[in-house]
């Protein structure tokens, strides 16, 4: 089942792993962090938070590399960054996709 | 504290109907605690609370700690556990974070809860498949199904098992498609609805209801057939007896035997669809006289099946199926069959060969088979059996 999870990254979890890219984070930290970079656009509940969080560690795309009190601080795997990079080319070709259109539609 | 009980007007798996329920009551001043078969809610002052129901996690009875803290710190308060399905959560924030805002993710989280709906139901499923063969077999396969249940059967404990096992897979498959519908919406990206108008629905305490009901009367049922059941020498026995009197056919000179405890013998007992069932046994001999083809001393015998059931409506066919019943031993030889009609009985039937005579009949809920080794005429002593009978009925 997590398999079929983490198949394909849907937005929440695409931030998610962008916010551990380039330092180990707790669960409130990633919440800021994508609320910083997405100027508040994309909100993340905590039972999504934690849902995915467990489904990632349960992937291996993060670890726990230590708890501190209640405060469990993670860090990306070499899978999940290739899972990330995976997906942002995907978006990419969308984006270029949908811009190539654009410009036929213009001319 | 003391909490006030309510019954519970949703089912917990409608969880837009229950987060509304819960949402309405808190606004009544009254939050909820904790439930079980009830509803139990703390009053307090009217405050505008937001619900959220969370399936279970495998293998998670409680939150965890870490959880409980880390929900709390987006403002959601752990409430309590129910039904082994859901933990609630409570946010008296008025701007608060949805707990979740993701909801193909959040289909994810209905997981275990599907797992065991799957296993609930085929255990059900296999449940009712024996359930209904085990208690229903005989009517399906027993040629007479009527006399077995007259004769064996207990029909509120029946219908107790089946009731509860059709709540089980109502309950099961019910929800289970619920499950099914909400996940199907959310793994498509449709976010979950919070708030939702509903009418109070009450069928599973009805159902729950009945089931206790059922109990009841199987409780019931048991102890008045084990205080309404005899078994004695007729001589002990002062009451009138529904049948013919073996002394009143043979005349003075035959005289009542006594060898074993089951000759002249009466037995009486209660079942759910006949008030009473009599056995009687009588044999006698007659001094000096023996059986035409010098087998032994003349030993005449009456043995007596009687039914006083609960109900007219089925005694015709319960008869028919005692006839069918008892004629199987007698199929080899051909025999006499006489359809009395008279007026007093419902129906009387009379069957004869060699020695042996039977009588079935049936006046008003009373069904009888009587059968008679001897030479004398049975039919002669109908005025005597119909007397007991209204006698016996006066009586009860």
């Amino acid at each position: 089942m997590a398999k079929k999870a983490l198949e394909v990254l849907t937005e929440s979890m695409y931030y998610i792993l962008m916010a551990f890219l380039h330092k180990e984070m707790c669960g409130k930290d990633v919440v800021d962090f994508i609320n910083n970079k997405t100027n508040g656009r994309i909100k993340i509940g905590p039972g999504t938070l934690y849902t995915i969080l467990a489904k990632f560690e349960e992937g291996e795309f993060i670890k726990e590399i230590s708890i501190e009190g209640r405060k469990r601080t993670y860090e990306i795997t070499n899978k999940g960054k290739e899972i990330f990079e995976k997906e942002l080319e995907r978006y990419k070709l969308c984006v270029l996709d949908a811009e190539s259109e654009e410009v036929n539609e213009v001319s | 504290m003391k909490l006030v009980k309510k019954l519970l007007p949703v089912n917990i798996y409608d969880i837009a109907k229950m987060e509304t329920y819960l949402k309405n009551m808190a606004k009544k001043g009254l939050l909820i605690r904790k439930i079980g078969f009830f509803a139990y809610f703390e009053r307090k002052e009217s405050k505008e609370v937001t619900y959220r129901l969370e399936p279970l996690l495998k293998n998670e009875y409680k939150p965890n700690n870490d959880k409980v803290e880390y929900y709390r710190n987006f403002g959601w308060e752990y409430v309590c556990t129910i039904s082994n399905a859901f933990h609630i959560y409570k946010t008296y924030e008025k701007e608060y974070i949805e707990m979740h805002t993701d909801p193909v993710m959040q289909s994810y989280t209905y997981d275990n809860l599907k797992r065991k709906f799957k296993k609930s139901s085929i255990i059900t499923i296999i449940l009712l498949f024996f359930g209904v063969i085990m208690l229903f077999g005989p009517i399906f396969f027993d040629k007479s199904p009527i006399l077995f249940a007259v004769k064996y059967d207990d029909i509120s404990y029946k219908i107790m098992i089946i009731l509860s096992i059709i709540f089980a897979i109502k309950q099961s498959l019910g929800n289970k498609r619920k499950i099914e519908l909400l996940t199907n919406k959310l793994s498509q990206g449709i976010e979950i609805k919070h708030q939702v108008k509903f009418k109070p629905n009450y069928s599973e305490y009805v159902f729950s209801g009945m089931i206790i009901i059922f109990s009841i009367l199987t409780i019931y049922s048991s102890f008045f057939s084990i205080f309404n059941r005899g078994d004695m020498k007729i001589s002990q026995y002062n009451k009138v007896i529904p049948t013919i009197m073996l002394e009143n056919i043979e005349g003075n000179k035959m005289e009542l035997v006594n060898e074993s405890k089951f000759e002249n013998n009466i037995s009486y007992r209660y079942n759910e669809l006949s008030n009473q069932i009599f056995e009687i046994n009588q044999r006698g001999k007659v001094e000096g006289k023996m059986w035409n083809d010098n087998s032994g001393e003349y030993s005449p015998s009456i043995s007596t099946e009687f039914y006083n059931l609960k109900f007219k409506f089925f005694a015709n066919k319960f008869m028919e199926e005692l006839m069918f019943d008892e004629l199987d031993f007698y199929r080899y030889k051909p025999f006499l069959y006489n359809e009395i009609f008279d007026e007093r009985f419902n129906r009387l039937v009379v069957i004869k060969q060699s020695e042996m005579q039977l009588l079935f009949g049936i006046v008003d809920k009373n069904v009888f088979y009587i059968r008679y080794h001897g030479y004398k005429e049975i039919d002669k002593n109908i005025d005597e059996l119909y007397n007991n009978i209204i006698k016996y009925n006066d009586n009860l």
